[in-house]
């Protein structure tokens, strides 16, 4: 059995990475049974929450029998997630206790908070076009009493979203969804964007089409794969492709984000360089749990 | 190529919303465009409007408008105006990074060259051309000091490489000589 316990307070990104880890640590053998609890006092934050999600839903396809264990009920996290359409998109039979919300606060709510966007789930049979621009007019509204230039954050932001939603339909290559969300804290002074899908991974599609065009790049180590990615761009589709990632470290760099790209069993941090002239790799871990797909957040102060 | 015939052309008539998205919609774009460009066989200057496009990505630059000005390099120009803010001039500048194709931005302010940029011994030349409604060779040796064969060369770099222009015309018993011209 795999049992990923995550702890009290605020639980970000790195948080859950350090449970997953523990939970793999502890592991004795495959039961086909993945548990993740969640105690008294944990606020799982939406970076968090993508990947619960993403692994949550990937757990029960894999044929886990998955369970939800939320020791606070609905006046804890479990309250958040559901106004965050969490559940919504959660597989219908993980299992979650003590008991799924009866209703969805976010079709309940959606739309009515300036400072998030809810999950949207990312299915490339049925692309809403209108999706960044939402998204992005939802951030502009949420931060705009608190940011002098909230219209350069959105638009920074929307490339963001632009070309991270438009990655997981290209290339993520699963009949999964994948995920994207939005929230803005604001006690803290952060806004946090989440962009998931549980495909192949960047590093599995892009050697594979790197192999055809450029077979030195495709030799290259995962890391320095990235780093090529962030400051000139690299595409399976040739030479003239390739302007996702790049644009949206620009925009990071812009905004003075930092950006974590989670990949199958590797993971990868960038942030601003001390002289804010670019954006550099701060973190590379090339073994971590395995957790298929991409998942990208994008963290900045207002 | 006798004679500059220009057409504005608004690209948000040509986009299904004010932003614009993605490789799949700059290929939609580019088809549009495209046809355009082939129904004014006659323009030799396209001048796109950005007016009322209010965000785009790169990807969607790249695959469109980019992409056309790629394919029709030295036999139609196309530049930008009304580009209403930095952060879109920086995407489409990635997009024309990637594409290899410059694309000119002209506002009140002057222009400036989006992608790639004339080598370090070009600059010169190319300023000169786009100052003045059109350049022969001859008029680079008079006012820069060149030889004829270096100033042909490199106007005919800058052609080559899409920053510029031309147009041929009769000089008498010279036989067929070339005027160049900006893209604007």
């Amino acid at each position: 059995m795999d049992e990923v316990m995550l702890q009290s307070g605020w639980t970000d990104s790195d948080a859950f990475e350090v449970a997953l880890s523990q939970a793999v640590v502890r592991r004795q053998e495959d039961t086909g049974i993945t548990s993740f609890v969640v105690p008294h006092g944990c606020k799982i934050m939406v970076d968090a929450a993508a990947k619960l999600l993403s692994l949550a839903n990937q757990a029960r396809d894999a044929g886990d029998l998955v369970v939800l264990q939320f020791q606070e009920g609905m006046g804890g996290t479990m309250g958040y997630l559901s106004r965050m359409g969490f559940f919504d998109l959660l597989a219908k039979d993980v299992a979650v206790l003590p008991q799924r919300p009866s209703h969805s606060g976010a079709q309940q709510y959606r739309g009515g908070n300036p400072s998030l966007v809810e999950f949207v789930a990312l299915d490339p049979r049925q692309v809403d076009k209108s999706l960044p621009a939402r998204m992005t007019s939802s951030l502009e509204n949420g931060v705009r009493e608190r940011v002098a230039d909230a219209t350069r954050l959105a638009d920074a932001a929307y490339t963001i979203l632009a070309e991270l939603i438009q990655n997981v339909y290209r290339h993520s290559e699963t009949r999964l969804d994948g995920y994207a969300a939005l929230q803005t804290y604001a006690q803290g002074g952060q806004v946090t964007v989440c962009v998931s899908d549980s495909g192949l991974g960047i590093m599995q599609t892009l050697r594979r089409g790197l192999r055809e065009c450029d077979l030195e790049m495709s030799k290259r180590s995962d890391a320095d794969l990235l780093v090529e990615m962030v400051k000139h761009g690299v595409s399976r589709f040739g030479a003239g492709n390739g302007c996702g990632i790049r644009q949206c470290a620009r925009k990071a760099l812009a905004l003075n984000a930092t950006m974590e790209i989670r990949m199958p069993t590797s993971g990868a941090v960038f942030a601003p360089s001390p002289d804010g002239r670019y954006l550099g790799l701060v973190k590379h871990r090339g073994t971590l749990p395995p957790m298929r797909g991409n998942h990208i957040n994008i963290r900045f102060r207002t | 190529m006798n004679e500059t015939r220009k057409l504005t052309v608004r690209l948000r008539d040509l986009m299904p919303r004010d932003d614009g998205w993605g490789t799949d919609e700059g290929h939609m774009v580019y088809g549009r465009l495209a046809a355009l460009v082939k129904e004014h066989a006659h323009t030799t200057v396209f001048v796109v409007s950005l007016s009322g496009v209010k965000r785009t990505d790169a990807s969607f630059p790249r695959e469109s408008v980019i992409e056309v000005a790629k394919q029709y390099r030295k036999r139609a120009g196309f530049c930008l105006v009304d580009v209403a803010t930095e952060d879109m001039l920086d995407n489409w500048d990635a997009g024309a990074l990637k594409k290899e194709q410059p694309i000119f931005v002209w506002s009140t302010k002057g222009y400036r060259i989006l992608g790639p940029q004339p080598s370090a011994g070009n600059i010169q030349v190319m300023d000169f051309v786009a100052d003045r409604f059109e350049t022969r060779a001859v008029d680079l040796v008079n006012s820069l000091s060149l030889k004829i064969a270096n100033a042909s060369m490199k106007l005919k770099q800058l052609l080559e490489e899409g920053f510029i222009l031309r147009r041929e015309y009769v000089a008498g018993n010279r036989g067929v000589e070339y005027a160049y011209f900006p893209i604007r």
